[in-house]
C-alpha cells in the first residue's frame, strides 16, 4: 500500500495498463493483422503474406466497386440530411414549445429510440412488405390494384430504415446543445425585434452547430458502414462499399480484399471525423464576417462564450 | 407557423419514430401467421412458440451470457481508466483517449472484420469467447465515457476534506467517491448490456456455431418473418422500456441531488 502510495507512475500504472494491454491485444492488434492481410494475396487457395498492393489495385481499378462506394457516400449525406433535419424541428419543440414535461418528453423520443436493430428492420418489413400494413392499406383505399414490393425492396426503404437507425445517434447530441441554448438570449433578441427566423438562425443556430456537425457525422458514419438493412430491405441496386467488403468474407477466399475495403472505409470514415472541427471553423468564419458585415456588436464568439457560461 | 401546423409536424415525427415498434408489438399477438392488413389480435400462441424455439431460446442464453460477461469485463477495464483519466496528465492522453472510444464509433463492419482477421491468421476457433472480446472492446468506450462525464461534474475539496476529518484512503473512496460514481457504472452497465443484446454487426463476423439472439433472428429474416421474431421482440421491447425507467430513475436522482 505505502509503495503504491509514494509512486505515482505505479498508480497510472496500475489504473491504465489492464486496459491499455487489451486494446493493443485486441483494437490496435486487429488493424495491424488486418492491414497486414490486405498486403497479402491469395495463390493456390493459400494466403501468402508477400507485401503486394494486389488487392488495392483490384478495388481501385473495378468500376463496380467504385459505384459502391459512390453509392455508399451519397446515401450517408443522405441519411445525414434527413436524420438531422428530423432531429432538429423535434429537439427544437422540446426545448422550446414544451412547457412542462420535458424530461418525459425527452424519455418517450428516447424510448423509441430504444428498439434493437434487427427488430427495426423487422418493423419496416412488416409495415412496407407485399402483404405489409402500406399495401394493405393502399389496396384497401383502392389507390393500388394490387399489393407490390416495390415498396419494401427498393432504395427508398433502405434511406427509410437508416434514417430511423440513425435517429438514435442523430437526436440526442442535438437534443443535448439545444438544452444549453439560454432562453434569456432567445427572449433578448426577440425583445430587440428579431423575428422568429432571425432568432433561430442567428441565435440559436450558431450556438448549436458542434452538436448538429457531430449528429451529422456520427448519422453518416452509420449508414456508411451498414450492410443489413441494404440486402434485407434494399434490392440488388442498393448494395453499398459495406456489403462489397462482406462478401469478400462470405464466398471463399478474398480475405485481402475484404480487409482492404475495410481500411478503404476507415480512412474515409476518420477523414469523416476530420472534417468536423475545419466544417465548424467555416462556419464560425461565415458567420462571424456577416455579423461583422453588418456591424452587429454580437458575433458568434460573444455567443458561445454566453453559451458556454450558461448552467 | 400555426400551431396545428407544429403539432402536425412533430406528430409526423413521432409516428415515424414509434411505428415499426408499434406494428411489431401489434402482430405479435396476431392469430394468424401472415402479418397482412388488418391485424387479428386475440393470440398468445406466438409466445409460447417463441419459448418453445429451441434455436431463439438458445440464442438468449447466449445473448445473456455474453452480455453479462463483456459488460463485466468492460467495467473492470474501464472503471480504472476512468478514474486514470480524470486523475493523470501526460503526454498524448486525448490520442489515448480517442483510442479507447474508437471501437464503439467505428462501424461494426470494420471492428469484426478486423477481429476475423486476426481469428483466420492464427487458425482460432469461433465461439462465443470471441463474441465476448469483441462485445467487451466495444464497451468499453461506454464505460470510460460515463466515467469521464460523471467524474468531470466530481468537486475533488471533498475528498480533502474527508482526508482532513481524518479518513484514509480506502474509507474516503469508500464512503465519499463510491456512492458518487455507484449510479454512473450502474447505468453504463445497463446501457452496456442493452448495447450487447442488440449487436449484430460485428458479431456475424466472429461467431461459429453458438450463436446469439439477434444472429438466430438475422438467418430466419433472409426468409420469411415469423411472428415468433414478433413475440420474442415484444418481451425484449417491455424489458428495455423497464431498463430506461430504471435508468432515467438512477439519472434523475442525480439531477435532483444536484
Amino acid at each position: 500500500m505505502t509503495l503504491i502510495r509514494k509512486h505515482r507512475w505505479l498508480q497510472a500504472l496500475l489504473l491504465f495498463g489492464p486496459a491499455a494491454i487489451w486494446a493493443a491485444l485486441f483494437c490496435v492488434f486487429p488493424m495491424v493483422e488486418t492491414l497486414k492481410m490486405s498486403l497479402s494475396q491469395v495463390q493456390n487457395y493459400h494466403l501468402v503474406h508477400d507485401w503486394t498492393l494486389k488487392a488495392y489495385d483490384t478495388f481501385f481499378s473495378s468500376p463496380l466497386y467504385m459505384e459502391a462506394l459512390l453509392r455508399s457516400a451519397v446515401r450517408g449525406v443522405i441519411v445525414a440530411a434527413f436524420a438531422v433535419g428530423l432531429s432538429l424541428p423535434l429537439a427544437h419543440f422540446i426545448s422550446f414549445r414544451v412547457k412542462r414535461h420535458q424530461l418525459l418528453w425527452f424519455a418517450s423520443v428516447v424510448v423509441a429510440l430504444w428498439l434493437g436493430y434487427l427488430l427495426r428492420i423487422v418493423g419496416w418489413r412488416i409495415l412496407l412488405g407485399r402483404e405489409g400494413v402500406l399495401n394493405g392499406l393502399l389496396t384497401s383505399l383502392g389507390i393500388l390494384d394490387h399489393p407490390t414490393t416495390v415498396l419494401v425492396f427498393s432504395p427508398f426503404a433502405v434511406i427509410l430504415v437508416q434514417t430511423h437507425l440513425a435517429m438514435s445517434f442523430a437526436f440526442i447530441p442535438v437534443f443535448v446543445v439545444m438544452q444549453r441554448v439560454p432562453h434569456r438570449l432567445m427572449n433578448a433578441a426577440a425583445d430587440l425585434g428579431a423575428p422568429r427566423w432571425r432568432q433561430i438562425l442567428e441565435v440559436e443556430a450558431p450556438l448549436i452547430a458542434p452538436g448538429v456537425a457531430i449528429a451529422a457525422t456520427f448519422s453518416f458514419i452509420l449508414s456508411f458502414g451498414d450492410y443489413f438493412a441494404p440486402t434485407l430491405v434494399g434490392n440488388p441496386g442498393s448494395i453499398g462499399i459495406a456489403n462489397v467488403a462482406t462478401s469478400q468474407f462470405d464466398k471463399g477466399i478474398a480475405w485481402p480484399l475484404g480487409a482492404a475495403i475495410g481500411l478503404v472505409m476507415t480512412v474515409a470514415i476518420l477523414a469523416a471525423l476530420a472534417l468536423v472541427p475545419l466544417l465548424l471553423w467555416a462556419y464560425r468564419r461565415v458567420v462571424n464576417s456577416a455579423g461583422a458585415k453588418r456591424g452587429d456588436r454580437t458575433s458568434f464568439g460573444a455567443a458561445s462564450g454566453q453559451g458556454a457560461m450558461a448552467p | 407557423m400555426s400551431k396545428l401546423g407544429v403539432g402536425l409536424g412533430i406528430g409526423t415525427i413521432m409516428a415515424f419514430l414509434y411505428l415499426p415498434a408499434v406494428v411489431i408489438a401489434v402482430y405479435a399477438f396476431n392469430k394468424g401467421s401472415v402479418m397482412s392488413w388488418p391485424p387479428e389480435p386475440g393470440s398468445l400462441n406466438w409466445f409460447s412458440k417463441a419459448f418453445s424455439n429451441p434455436a431463439l431460446m438458445e440464442g438468449l442464453k447466449n445473448s445473456v451470457i455474453v452480455a453479462l460477461m463483456s459488460v463485466s469485463i468492460a467495467v473492470l477495464l474501464g472503471v480504472p481508466v476512468g478514474f486514470g483519466l480524470d486523475r493523470f496528465d501526460f503526454p498524448g492522453k486525448t490520442v489515448f483517449e480517442s483510442l479507447l472510444y474508437l471501437p464503439f464509433l467505428m462501424p461494426g463492419l470494420i471492428g469484426g472484420l478486423a477481429m476475423l482477421t486476426v481469428i483466420l491468421d492464427l487458425h482460432l476457433e469461433l465461439s462465443l469467447e470471441t463474441i465476448i472480446v469483441t462485445h467487451a472492446s466495444m464497451l468499453i468506450a461506454v464505460v470510460v465515457a460515463q466515467m469521464v462525464i460523471v467524474l468531470g461534474r466530481w468537486d475533488r475539496s471533498l475528498e480533502q476534506a474527508a482526508q482532513d476529518l481524518g479518513a484514509n484512503e480506502l474509507q474516503t473512496f469508500g464512503y465519499v467517491v463510491w456512492p458518487h460514481v455507484r449510479t454512473a457504472i450502474l447505468g453504463a452497465a445497463l446501457l452496456g448490456i442493452a448495447i450487447s443484446l442488440d449487436e449484430t454487426a460485428r458479431t456475424v463476423f466472429v461467431s461459429g456455431e453458438q450463436n446469439t439472439l439477434p444472429i438466430v433472428v438475422l438467418s430466419s429474416l433472409r426468409r420469411t418473418i415469423s411472428p415468433e421474431i414478433n413475440a420474442i421482440g415484444t418481451v425484449i421491447l417491455a424489458f428495455s422500456l423497464v431498463a430506461v425507467v430504471v435508468w432515467s430513475k438512477f439519472g434523475a436522482a442525480d439531477l435532483v441531488r444536484e
